[in-house]
């Protein structure tokens, strides 16, 4: 099983993702009925810093367990979580449930919607150059992270040595 | 609904405090959108030869017809006003600009924004959506660009709203002043929307921008993506190499184009191997952060840079061609000039060539410190620089009449001063060394905007010039394929040498084709391109007209080719010729001045190098000719203009009898 990974280090704030995700979700381009949504932290002249806030799949999802309708279920094949638009009453508990921001309203249909995973080929990890959004295999996830947290470290190391 | 355009123009007044909208019909997509909408609402909403400070005359703003369709490199959005920089007759200045103002205005509903009128107190626009609000801009009037942006999104309490903001320097009715956004611009309009009292149009939209084939877009977006991949792989080199800036920056100095030093003193100081020492050393790698980009672009290529104690600004890359122009080596100044001018909100290009220029006189004695506020104007002074900019911008001691223009200065400094000068319609001349680059002086000369790089030349100047052996870009098979096209094209291999006269009105005229197309559907600049030798950009793979096209259609449905995306360009650079000549161009105003045919290159690898006139009157005739114009006044013929669809511009402009002879003409003086 693959999971979304974000390196929030490398993310550019380009909002790529937002307008393929969409497009391929909603065949029109509406950053605001985005799966994934970049938060901008910036102040011209001073720091331009990027958030990509996506669902992340939990193991335990407090959105499908807040669900009084029972409208959250996990795809098995994907991992992914998805929402029944027939069930969902677009209450919004969920939205309340989720400690990252995971899960929205849809401001045209009024249900719930997030990221299912694209059905396993999330569109938005193709186009990101930057690699700030990657699908990787869930028992790889550690090693990957390991590596790309030991950039730095391994930087730090060759000025310790006087590289 | 519409496909790619939003379909609706926002119309306001700001003296009445009307809005309105009207629809982006047919008439009006003849010329797309971006700088090509804006032409055609300048045509419609500005009066022959208006003054720019009149409340009536129009701002304008426009979002690239591709702008929000998802397709990545097309997110660009266009100013256009009567500009206050022009000297011999009040006409059109534009400037286009990227990152995320346009896509957001598609998505609140517009595709253009037309703004008369002037208000009596400092106001701002706020677009949500429907909601439009002209606001209190009191707390912001006086600010820098830098935190006039935080503190607008502050007011409207929206961390995701767009702005495009003027800085003291365009309240100040500086002809230098922008109109700024996210560090982007270049071009003085600024003080167009300082006279209207306007601090900034605020903009955010939720809605959809609607697409014909959305699969199609995914697919042409993954393809680009694994072009750049590929190219990368190719050429074995890192993303960085060529897409940090740094090369660009450089390379344009130490190898490129961009090597005119002084006031075109010199080119050869830049061959000395302690300058390029300085350069090369001085590089503010150190402070490098990262790239910044444009909405809905995975390639950014806008360097970011933070200096502790000075903060962060990113080198924007044709404004950062200027150092040199005054004898600069010191590039921490150099940035931080830079960035106090993009928070003032003026045009550093403008504003550093106006200093080289008072560098050149002071040095040479013609002017002393007496006439400029007793500061000394020593060459690489950037204590020179930034008081220039400072007093311009407040327009306090020499500012006063400096920000009135350089012609406005150099008629109170002398005669002697003035020959110093040069300038096209006002603005100054630069980085491009005119004289040994006939298609580049053609392009300027010709020019409907003028001073510019981009509405004549972006493609041209990048003719097969980053000098092979050092530029670590440089592709053979690139170069290959970029002559091998020229030949097929134009006839002739030399049609993309920069320093040949051969091919040259031609290949411009494809350029500026190019160049409009790609302004008008807001698609980057260096994305859509030619083939050419080397130049940023090329790792986007084949990104000619007809993949401009294709994308095209995918947005909106429309059939589209590249023949037929070239005409299109053919009509917006009529329409932009039209609204020029109705201001009063004629063939004797598309010129240069008389120092690029007198005074050879001294110095260089272009030394002894100068314009004949003969030659370059030979190409404009040609020019002329090509384009369907009137060679002996350089008006358009009737039959042309019916030709691209344009029969009411036509109309208009046989009133004011600027259209040229039915008969053909003879074949001019040669």
């Amino acid at each position: 099983m693959k999971v979304l990974s974000v390196d929030i280090e490398k993310c550019t704030g380009c909002k790529t993702c937002e307008t393929v995700c969409s497009l391929k979700n909603t065949g029109r381009v509406q950053p605001s009925r985005s799966r994934i949504k970049i938060v901008r932290y910036e102040k011209l002249g001073e720091y331009h810093n990027y958030l990509p806030m996506v669902c992340l799949q939990c193991t335990t999802p407090l959105c499908m367990e807040a669900c009084p309708t029972n409208a959250i279920s996990r795809n098995e094949e994907t991992g992914a979580m998805t929402v029944d638009d027939k069930a969902c009453v677009g209450c919004r508990i969920c939205t309340m449930a989720c400690p990252i921001g995971g899960i929205s309203v849809d401001p045209v249909s009024n249900v719930a919607f997030k990221c299912d995973l694209c059905g396993g080929d999330p569109e938005c990890v193709k186009y990101c150059d930057a690699e700030a959004i990657s699908y990787v295999p869930l028992d790889k996830l550690d090693s990957s992270i390991k590596r790309s947290k030991s950039v730095k470290i391994s930087e730090l190391y060759a000025l310790m040595r006087g590289q | 609904m519409e496909n790619g355009w939003a379909g609706k123009v926002l119309q306001l007044d700001l003296s009445t405090k009307k809005t309105s909208t009207t629809p982006w019909n047919k008439d009006a997509k003849r010329f797309l959108g971006g700088r090509g909408g804006n032409a055609w609402l300048y045509w419609n909403h500005a009066k022959q030869n208006q003054d720019p400070y009149d409340p009536d005359a129009p701002l304008i703003f426009g979002a690239g017809a591709l702008a929000g369709t998802g397709l990545i490199g097309a997110s660009r959005m266009e100013v256009t006003v009567v500009s206050a920089a022009k000297t011999e007759t009040n006409s059109l200045g534009n400037v286009g600009m990227g990152s995320s103002w346009a896509p957001e205005l598609k998505f609140a509903g517009y595709d253009h924004v037309v703004i008369k009128g002037k208000s009596e107190k400092p106001v701002y626009l706020n677009i949500y959506n429907d909601e439009v609000e002209i606001l209190d801009a009191s707390p912001v009037w006086g600010k820098g660009t830098f935190e006039t942006e935080t503190l607008l999104r502050e007011m409207v309490e929206d961390e995701d709203a767009q702005v495009a903001s003027i800085g003291p320097a365009g309240e100040n009715l500086a002809v230098q002043a922008t109109v700024e956004h996210g560090y982007r611009s270049g071009t003085p309009v600024g003080s167009s929307m300082g006279a209207k009292k306007l601090k900034a149009v605020v903009v955010r939209g939720t809605g959809p921008v609607y697409v014909h084939d959305a699969d199609k877009i995914l697919e042409y977006n993954d393809k680009l993506v694994k072009a750049v991949q590929a190219t990368r792989k190719r050429l074995g080199i890192a993303n960085i190499e060529r897409d940090m800036g740094k090369d660009a920056y450089l390379q344009g100095f130490l190898v490129g184009d961009a090597g005119v030093v002084g006031n075109y003193e010199s080119h050869a100081w830049r061959d000395r191997p302690d300058v390029r020492k300085e350069y090369e050393e001085n590089y503010l790698s150190e402070y490098y952060e990262k790239n910044i980009g444009c909405f809905g672009c995975p390639f950014p290529c806008q360097p970011l840079y933070n200096i502790p104690g000075t903060g962060a600004n990113i080198w924007r890359c044709y404004p950062t061609y200027w150092p040199w122009k005054l004898w600069m080596t010191d590039l921490a100044s150099a940035f931080k000039a830079t960035r106090y001018m993009s928070d003032l909100g003026m045009d550093n290009k403008e504003i550093a060539t106006i200093v080289s220029w008072l560098t050149h006189l002071y040095t040479d004695g013609v002017i002393t410190e007496k006439q400029l506020d007793d500061i000394p104007f020593e060459r690489a002074s950037s204590h020179a620089l930034v008081e220039t900019a400072r007093k311009i911008a407040y327009r306090e001691g020499f500012g006063k009449v400096l920000g009135d223009g350089p012609v406005a200065f150099a008629d109170k400094l002398g005669k002697q001063a003035k020959d110093y000068l040069y300038q096209n319609h006002g603005l100054t001349l630069r980085t491009f060394e005119f004289r040994a680059e006939p298609g580049t002086a053609l392009g300027e000369a010709i020019s409907s905007r003028g001073n510019s790089l981009r509405a004549t030349t972006y493609h041209v100047v990048l003719w097969d010039k980053p000098a092979k052996d050092e530029y670590k870009g440089y592709d053979p098979e690139e170069s290959k394929a970029a002559y091998k096209w020229s030949k097929e094209m134009f006839g002739t291999e030399k049609a993309i040498v920069a320093t040949a006269y051969e091919g040259k009105p031609a290949s411009l005229i494809y350029e500026m084709n190019g160049a409009a197309v790609a302004d008008s559907l807001g698609y980057c600049t260096t994305m859509i391109r030619p083939e050419r030798v080397g130049a940023p950009g090329s790792q986007f793979g084949d990104t000619s007209y007809q993949f401009a096209a294709e994308r095209f259609t995918a947005a909106t449905g429309i059939p589209m080719d590249e023949k037929k995306m070239l005409q299109i360009g053919e009509r917006i650079c009529n329409l932009e010729r039209a609204i020029v000549v109705r201001d009063g161009r004629t063939r004797a105003t598309d010129a240069l001045p008389d120092f690029f045919f007198k005074v050879p290159v001294p110095d260089g690898a272009q030394a002894g190098k100068k314009l004949d006139k003969a030659l370059f009157e030979k190409m404009k005739d040609e020019y002329y000719s090509l384009r369907g114009w009137d060679v002996e006044t350089g008006y358009q013929k009737e039959s042309t203009l019916k030709t691209l669809d344009m029969k009411d511009i036509a109309k208009d402009l046989k009133k004011m009898k600027k259209l040229g002879a039915k008969k053909k003409t003879k074949e001019g003086s040669n």
